[in-house]
């Protein structure tokens, strides 16, 4: 379970979160939607505990993250698998060393690191790249190559920030299919931003909008597209007005 | 007014950064107990040190080798005192002119590269990736940069001094047409193990600065890559300041 209760967050006296409530049940499926600026990434920082609220509760399973000394926030994030907006790939490392990574922290021996990276990069449609370094390589594969590393340790917990960023339609459909099934795989509890929205609609069991650090609404798919503002923002991706 | 203005903004300045390297030294001091500086990380980062400043180093104290012989061959050929110059070569370069250079050679190359490193992988999201994989980043990056800058700084100047003392007999032969084997003897005869160490203790201390430093430089960048260049230029500068700072105590304590 995945909650978040009245979180506020301001940089430099700027409100960027204001007030925002939420909950993602066990094994649930969430898709966040906002314009560009609203604070979806944030929002999955906060619940990493890389970023702390001003004000409110965060809770990740039944551990509140407030109260918790930045050690005892390293335990609650082994069970994180985060996709980066921005990639984060190390890129003094190959993209197998890379992948490997969080299971070489585990210290799981090579043969079996080295099998488990090539089923990802399979997966990700990727199988031959594990040898090269991440400046070689496309934002659509360093995005995959991102999301492979942060599912490499099958988390319980999936935080993924836009996963289908500049990829063709195909390739979109099969990567959004790919969480799907890690995800049932896993028994995982999942946030997803991005703003496929035709994709995203099918996979999730609720939705939240954003605007400007302000919930707009949060709830299951079905109503969520009653809403007269998440209906409008699912249809027609960003409202022209919104768009910055 | 204006005046004044700037001079309070500077010190203000002054004050923000030491607050911060000490800030930063608490948290490399806590990631100290136990120490816990990961094993790979630090193997890599002392050979990366080590091969990035040799030659450096090299060139460096072999012309500071040279420059304080002929300093000292000069005023000490005006009394004929041949068998000084060993001595006062030996007295300046390792005390003082050895470390000191090197130490800025040191961190114009490997403390600048350190912060720009670190600060990319901070601007990138690389640290948050770290953080969320529960790796620390004070014990996976920072303990080990620190601890490969203060090792090699110390080999470094060790590395040096030979070369500095080459530097430094070619070239009184050579300009002042000083005999090595009266350099040799003079520098054997005089130049004490006591002048030795004293340059190895400020080495240390100059490699630990510098590491601190670029470190604490690093993982403070805000602003994008912009910010990674602003950062590296503080930091070189911040090093300098704490190098001759460092100097200055140090001289005046082991008197
Ligand atoms: N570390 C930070 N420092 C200052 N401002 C930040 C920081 N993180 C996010 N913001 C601000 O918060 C707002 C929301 O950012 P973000 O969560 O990245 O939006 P998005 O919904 O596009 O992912 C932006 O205006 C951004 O400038
Ligand atoms: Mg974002």
């Amino acid at each position: 379970m995945i909650r978040l209760e009245g979180v506020c967050k301001s940089f430099d006296g700027v409100e960027v979160l204001r007030d925002v409530s939420f909950a993602v049940p066990a094994r649930g499926t969430l898709g966040l939607v906002g314009a560009g600026g609203a604070g979806k990434s944030l929002i999955l920082k906060l619940l990493c505990g890389l970023v702390r609220p001003d004000r409110g509760r965060v809770w990740l399973g039944e551990t509140e993250l407030g109260p918790l000394s930045e050690r005892e926030l390293m335990g609650v994030r082994g069970r994180i698998g985060m996709i980066f907006q921005n990639y984060a790939l190390f890129d003094y490392l190959t993209v197998a060393d890379n992948i490997g990574f969080p299971l070489a922290r585990m210290q799981r021996p090579a043969a079996e690191i080295a099998a488990r990276v090539q089923t990802r990069l399979d997966q990700v449609h990727l199988p031959d790249i594990g040898p090269r370094y991440p400046r070689e390589l496309s934002g659509g594969m360093k995005k995959r190559v991102c999301l492979a590393r942060a599912t490499v340790h099958d988390p319980p917990i999936m935080l993924c920030d836009d996963p289908t960023a500049g990829l063709d339609p195909v390739t979109t459909n099969r990567i959004f299919r790919l969480l799907k099934d890690l995800q049932a795989q896993n028994d995982a509890t999942a946030i997803i931003v991005s703003h496929e929205t035709a994709y995203l609609r099918p996979i999730c069991d609720a939705i939240a909008l954003l605007d400007r650090g302000r919930l707009v609404f949060a709830g299951p798919t079905e109503a969520a597209l009653q809403h007269p503002e998440v209906r409008a923002f699912m249809e027609a991706g960003v409202r022209p007005a919104q768009a910055r | 007014m204006t005046a004044l203005g700037r001079f309070g903004g500077a010190v203000l300045d002054i004050c923000r950064v030491v607050g911060a390297l000490t800030l930063f030294c608490g948290a490399v001091l806590r990631a100290l107990l136990p120490p816990r500086a990961d094993r790979v990380e630090t193997w890599r980062a002392l050979h990366r040190v080590g091969v990035r400043s040799l030659p450096i180093v090299i060139v460096t104290a072999f012309f500071a080798g040279g420059i304080a012989a002929i300093q000292v061959s000069t005023y000490v050929t005006k009394f004929r005192a041949y068998e000084a110059v060993g001595w006062g070569f030996g007295f300046v370069t390792f005390r003082e002119l050895g470390p000191l250079l090197v130490g800025l050679m040191f961190s114009g190359r490997v403390g600048a590269h350190n912060t720009a490193e670190l600060g990319t992988m901070k601007v990138t999201e690389q640290i948050d990736a770290l953080r969320i994989l529960a790796i620390d980043p004070v014990h996976f990056l920072v303990l080990p940069r620190i601890v490969a800058m203060l090792v090699m700084m110390t080999l470094l100047n060790v590395i040096g001094n030979v070369f500095a003392l080459g530097g430094g007999m070619l070239t009184a032969y050579a300009m002042v047409g000083v005999d090595p084997f009266v350099f040799w003897n003079s520098f054997t005869e005089y130049v004490m193990l006591a002048d030795f160490i004293n340059g190895l203790v400020k080495a240390a201390a100059f490699g630990l600065a510098i590491g601190i430093v670029s470190c604490s430089f690093g993982l403070e960048v805000r602003g994008g890559a912009p910010g990674v260049g602003r950062a590296v230029n503080s930091g070189v500068v911040v090093s300098a300041v704490s190098i001759f700072v460092l100097d200055y105590l140090i001289t005046a304590i082991l008197q």
